[in-house]
């Protein structure tokens, strides 16, 4: 225990005044805790006040909480909280504590440290880390294994049927393969969140539908495919998270507390991770939720939370403390009331044996008798560009009142942004000369950065074409959009002169090149050689295949790289290797390029249209573009990840015999971007969002988790919710407390309306609808009427009353590194914007990647001598 | 430690490559990005001789590797709060505390500029002392990059009497005197750093600075390998300028793809290597 100060001291010091809930919570210690905690209820400062409780007037060390969060940001928010109000106490103290081994992050982040740590290891154990695939690459893996996994599942029928088969049993009619992989990627991800294990369901559930039987012989196959190439992904990496701590005793001991923040989002293996976790000191808090669920799509079980106390006796056979944290800080008291009478109805939570699936809890103002300004609104009843008028009007009255500071302090929110009520809405914002930022609306690829910069690599690489018969569906879709970016790129190259002359100059060389392939090749053929032959410069076909070459009249630029010393020394080195080059690889690096798809990328840059984007960041402006651009170079940059090299050579860029379409071109648009395309439909928030000055947000819903806004625009209440295919079949495959199938979506659409309704701070308006065809959710239906009194026209709102904007939330501090940002920056400050602040992803292997590979190697040697001499002792 | 072996003794060079092949297959996963052979040689070497230089000198005393140190509460002339964050090898013995920061640069270079190296290892000794309430009294940069005559030994195990002499000679390892009063400095200037980040002022080099890094190699060694140099106003300036200002030069930058002979060589063997291809 510390002598200098006490907890009271330090929050008098920081002007935090706790109410009765929210210091029962930080000041519990012992045991199992639940925090059902409602919005802006400061639950973020109960979780930071409660760790530095613990660590400061209890004794437990940093390296003994393990502290799990929703997204990193929020990770990076606490630990830099914990670490700023721990730097306080040292300097009023003297007393230094270590952050640096703490366990703060998202579950994935968390399972991925656990995995790596030594002391969850027998000491002489090699840990070797399986490489992890993200949600593309997983995608691209199984493409690969595809028919390996196909002949696993016992589908019978030929390609086209199985595929059928497997999209049927997600509830989907096609035989498209694309939809077939992504359905089995959803299949199996799912299993592993639900720690189903296929043998066991197979051989306990005989009567399962042959094709659901199928499907869990494939994902059997595909969990043993991860295990031989050595990969892992982000769905099964927590099973071998939750297989080390059961076979590990040290890693159930090590966490003295365990706590988890939005413990309604989470799984059931990520349930079983936390429970083994904490099984031997059993001190457990969760804070959460449940009316904010809504990550189900992804395999989240509210009921995670809401039977949690059940669960701990189940588990522990022990009580648990409940502690709601109920006041609200975040809203005017007109806001509150109307979404606890939005939520207040019990009997819609219960089911028929009369258990509720709600925690239940009324939201309390934290000042009740807040000036009288009216917080809520109503748009006359219309169709979505009358709402999106008056939606609109309002936005700039707020602006010109002064109501905000800036108009990315008003929030407009969606179930999806991809619907025609969305982008009639849009139009009208814009219409009324509104700027509005719609991160991931739709796609990535429709946004303007990325089809101007495709377009324009689309006149070097060559334009995809399909015969009419397969111009189908979403294909044909995306065959509109490479037409439509192709026009657009012919546009900007020829508004710019000097474009126009680089493309020239560039498709000049490219063909030379390919012409000194054709050269090449047919020099070969003519001397008797074939492409698969082996050469070794000092044999007598070496020595033909040499003179073939010399004399195919190809140019000299093709020919240095076949001469000179070093390369006779390379070749002679390779054949004593046994890795001996083919002469079809001799022609390839006569022809490759010394420029790649990224360099192109960075060279297109340069010119008027890209330049004057970052020109703009790099002086502080709209960072929109930039942020883009950078996205765009990240893609195309995974996509150089699955090829040969960096470089391009002649013959990725020869042309095929009836298109203007190459080979990489081919490879680009028709595989890697066409999946790019039809993924990037998913409701992924990012988490890094940032709200550029100057625009309005467009955001679904789920973007909108945990923010606040000045304002929120609730503009389109409508959402048609069913159970999911595969929440059916899960309910088939494992058995665990669910709510009931009736009810569950309706649950997940209000929880879903409740979010959006909850985000805002002094206003709140809601888009009403009326017509044919423009349908409202029942809920809110309901909620209107009855809450007659809360409502206030749009139009007619008075606005004088509405408070001043306060300044926006000073950040936490933030953390800088002294080699990564101090002399980066001072090396060069525009190669740091690009490269650290934004991300842009390099064209070659970035020159720190040396200095890393040394610097970890020796470490790794430090730790070994360091673990060996731990056990010495 | 004399009558027992020491853990330095059962870790063989064996063991030492695989950590190293591993690392560099676990580093690959993480960017995507790849070395060449010869660079990958050259990383190879640099390991393998720290082992073989340092393992009783250092490695074999290393108390705590990569610890990360924190600087907390540290605020900017423009009032943004913030926290300074490094990562050192510790070696504590009899109460005597070295700081090891490892750089894979050459020992020359390293000893030449050791002043620009001193103000990180003040800072860094600075925030360990205030972490651990202990004095640190020694830093120290290991230059893992060897000398040249260094790099020609290929046999550490049968070295001929001049190359064991040469072995002898090469100190990888450099002092760097730290004086506690310039940190304040450091620290100083490190908050105005700050401010410009977080407020955006990215702009490159003056063209003069460029002119000026050129006599040191540094327009050759950052500017020319740097991806976004096609876009850089300043860069651009530069090479035309380089050109007596000629213009035409502008469209020739864009066809100089700053790669040299042997950094090719590397890209088309890594190329010639068969490997899985995805898409």
């Amino acid at each position: 225990m510390s002598q200098n100060i006490t907890l009271e001291e330090l929050w008098k010091a920081y002007d935090f005044n706790p109410n009765e809930a929210q210091r029962r919570a930080i000041l519990h210690s012992d045991g199992p805790l639940y925090l059902p905690a409602g919005p802006g209820s400061g639950k973020t400062r109960v979780l930071l006040w409660r760790t530095l409780n613990l660590i400061v007037f209890h004794g437990v060390k940093p390296e003994e909480i393990f502290l799990s969060t929703f997204t990193e940001k929020a990770a990076r928010q606490l630990r830099e909280g914990i670490a700023s109000l721990l730097g306080d106490v040292q300097t009023r103290t003297g007393r230094a504590f270590d952050l640096g081994r703490m366990y703060v992050g998202t579950v994935h982040s968390l399972c991925q440290k656990l995995i790596r740590d030594r002391r969850f290891y027998p000491p002489d154990r090699v840990v070797n880390l399986p490489a992890l695939l993200d949600e593309l690459n997983q995608h691209f893996f199984i493409q690969n294994n595809w028919t390996d996994l196909l002949t696993a599942s016992g589908f019978t029928g030929t390609i086209q049927e199985q595929q059928q088969s497997v999209n049927q049993v997600l509830g989907d009619t096609t035989v498209s393969q694309y939809k077939a992989i992504s359905n089995a990627t959803k299949f199996f991800n799912r299993c592993s969140e639900e720690n189903l294990k296929p043998a066991l369901v197979l051989q306990s559930r005989d009567n399962l539908d042959a094709n659901l039987r199928a499907m869990l012989q494939m994902y059997h196959a595909y969990l043993q495919l991860l295990n031989t190439k050595k990969v892992i992904d982000f769905s099964s990496l927590q099973g071998r998270a939750l297989q080390i701590l059961q076979e590990s005793a040290a890693a159930s001991r090590a966490f003295r507390h365990v706590i988890i923040d939005e413990y309604q989002d989470t799984n059931p293996i990520q349930e079983r991770i936390f429970f083994e976790l904490a099984k031997h000191h059993q001190n457990i808090c969760v804070v959460g939720d449940d009316d904010q669920a809504m990550y189900r799509f992804r395999g989240a079980t509210v009921e995670n939370f809401v039977t949690f106390p059940e669960t701990v006796q189940r588990e522990w056979h022990r009580d648990t403390m409940k502690v709601p944290l109920d006041t609200n800080y975040r809203s005017h008291h007109h806001i509150v009331q109307l979404y606890n009478t939005y939520m207040g109805d019990t009997a819609f939570w219960s089911d028929q044996t009369g258990r509720s699936w709600r925690v239940g809890k009324q939201i309390n103002p934290h000042n009740p008798h807040e000036a009288l300004h009216r917080s809520v609104a109503v748009t006359t009843h219309g169709d979505a560009a009358s709402v999106g008028r008056e939606l609109a009007a309002t936005a700039n009255r707020l602006i010109a009142t002064g109501k905000v500071n800036d108009p990315n302090e008003i929030a407009v929110l969606f179930p999806s942004l991809k619907n025609d009520r969305t982008k009639e809405i849009r139009r009208a914002f814009e219409e009324a000369g509104l700027k509005v930022y719609a991160p991931r609306a739709g796609r990535f690829l429709e946004v303007e950065e990325a089809r101007d910069m495709l377009g324009v690599l689309m006149h070097l690489i060559g334009k995809p074409e399909a015969s009419s018969e397969l111009l189908r569906g979403d294909f044909a879709e995306y065959m509109k959009w490479c037409d439509e970016v192709y026009d657009r790129g012919a546009e900007l190259i020829r508004q710019d002169p000097q474009l126009t002359q680089y493309m020239q100059k560039r498709q000049t060389l490219i063909h030379q090149r390919v012409l000194d392939r054709a050269k090449l090749l047919q020099s070969l053929a003519a001397n008797g050689i074939s492409t698969d032959d082996i050469y070794n410069p000092d044999n007598a076909l070496g020595v033909a295949i040499k003179q073939a070459l010399v004399n195919s009249g190809a140019s000299s630029d093709a020919m240095r790289t076949l001469s000179g010393t070093r390369f006779d020394r390379q070749m002679r080195a390779r054949v004593e290797q046994g890795r001996a080059l083919l002469v079809i690889q001799l022609v390839a690096r006569a022809t490759t390029f010394d420029f790649g798809l990224l360099d192109v990328f960075y060279q297109l840059l340069g010119f008027r249209h890209f330049k004057k984007m970052l020109d703009e960041a790099q002086s502080g402006g709209d960072e929109g573009p930039i942020c883009n651009l950078a996205m765009v170079s990240q893609y195309l940059s995974r996509f150089l990840e699955s090829q040969q090299t960096a470089l391009l050579s002649a013959r990725d860029l020869t042309p095929g015999a009836d298109s203007a379409l190459t080979s990489i071109g081919r490879r680009f648009w028709m595989r890697y971007v066409y999946v790019l395309y039809r993924n990037s439909e998913s409701e992924y928030e990012d988490e890094e969002m940032m709200f550029p000055r100057g625009r309005i947000p467009f955001l679904t819903v789920h973007q909108s988790k945990g923010l606040e806004f000045p304002v929120v625009m609730l503009a389109n209440p409508n959402k048609q919710n069913k159970l999911q295919h595969m929440e059916v079949i899960m309910r088939l495959l494992v058995d665990r407390l669910r709510e009931p199938e009736d009810k569950s979506p309706k649950f997940d659409s209000q929880r879903l309306f409740y979010v959006a309704l909850s985000r805002a701070k002094h206003l709140c308006v809601i888009g009403c609808y009326q017509g044919r065809g423009l349908q409202m959710h029942g809920s809110i239906k309901t909620l209107l009427s009855r809450a007659p009194g809360l409502l206030n026209e749009v139009m007619q709102l008075d606005l004088t009353t509405m408070p001043k904007p306060g300044k926006p939330d000073a950040p936490l501090p933030k953390r800088y590194s002294y080699t990564a940002d101090y002399i980066r920056y001072q090396t060069c400050p525009r190669q740091y914007m690009l490269f650290h602040k934004y991300e842009f992803a390099p064209s070659r292997t970035p020159y720190q990647m040396f200095g890393s590979l040394v610097h970890r190697s020796i470490d790794e040697i430090h730790n070994r001598l360091i673990a060996m001499r731990q056990i010495g002792e | 430690m004399s009558d027992h072996q020491s853990p330095a003794d059962t870790l063989t060079i064996g063991d030492v490559l695989q950590y190293f092949e591993d690392t560099y297959e676990a580093l690959q996963a993480e960017s995507g990005y790849g070395l060449g052979p010869d660079a990958l040689d050259d990383a190879r070497r640099q390991v393998t001789l720290y082992w073989h230089k340092l393992r009783e000198k250092v490695a074999n005393r290393v108390t705590e590797t990569e610890v990360p140190l924190t600087l907390m509460n540290q605020i900017t002339p423009n009032e943004v709060k913030y926290s300074i964050h490094g990562v050192v090898d510790v070696v504590e013995e009899h109460d005597q505390i070295t700081l090891y920061d490892i750089k894979s640069h050459n020992v020359d270079y390293i000893h030449e500029e050791r002043e620009r190296y001193a103000p990180q290892l003040e800072v860094y000794a600075h925030i360990w002392s205030t972490l651990r309430g202990k004095t640190v009294q020694r830093t120290c940069i290991i230059a893992t990059d060897p000398p040249a005559k260094v790099k020609q030994i290929q046999n550490i195990a049968q070295m001929t009497t001049e190359q064991l002499k040469v072995f002898s000679e090469w100190n990888p390892v450099v002092e760097i005197d730290f004086q506690q009063n310039r940190m304040q400095e450091t620290i100083a200037h490190f908050g105005e750093i700050i401010d410009l980040i977080e407020s955006r002022q990215f702009a490159p080099p003056t063209v003069a600075r460029l002119q000026q890094m050129w006599q040191d190699r540094g327009v050759q060694m950052i500017c020319t390998k740097c991806d976004a140099r096609f876009s850089c106003d300043a860069y651009r300036s530069f090479a035309t300028s380089q050109q007596g200002g000629n213009t035409a030069r502008l469209m020739e930058i864009y066809f100089d793809a700053g790669i040299d002979q042997s950094e090719r060589e590397d890209l088309l063997e890594r190329a010639s290597e068969n490997r899985d291809d995805a898409f």
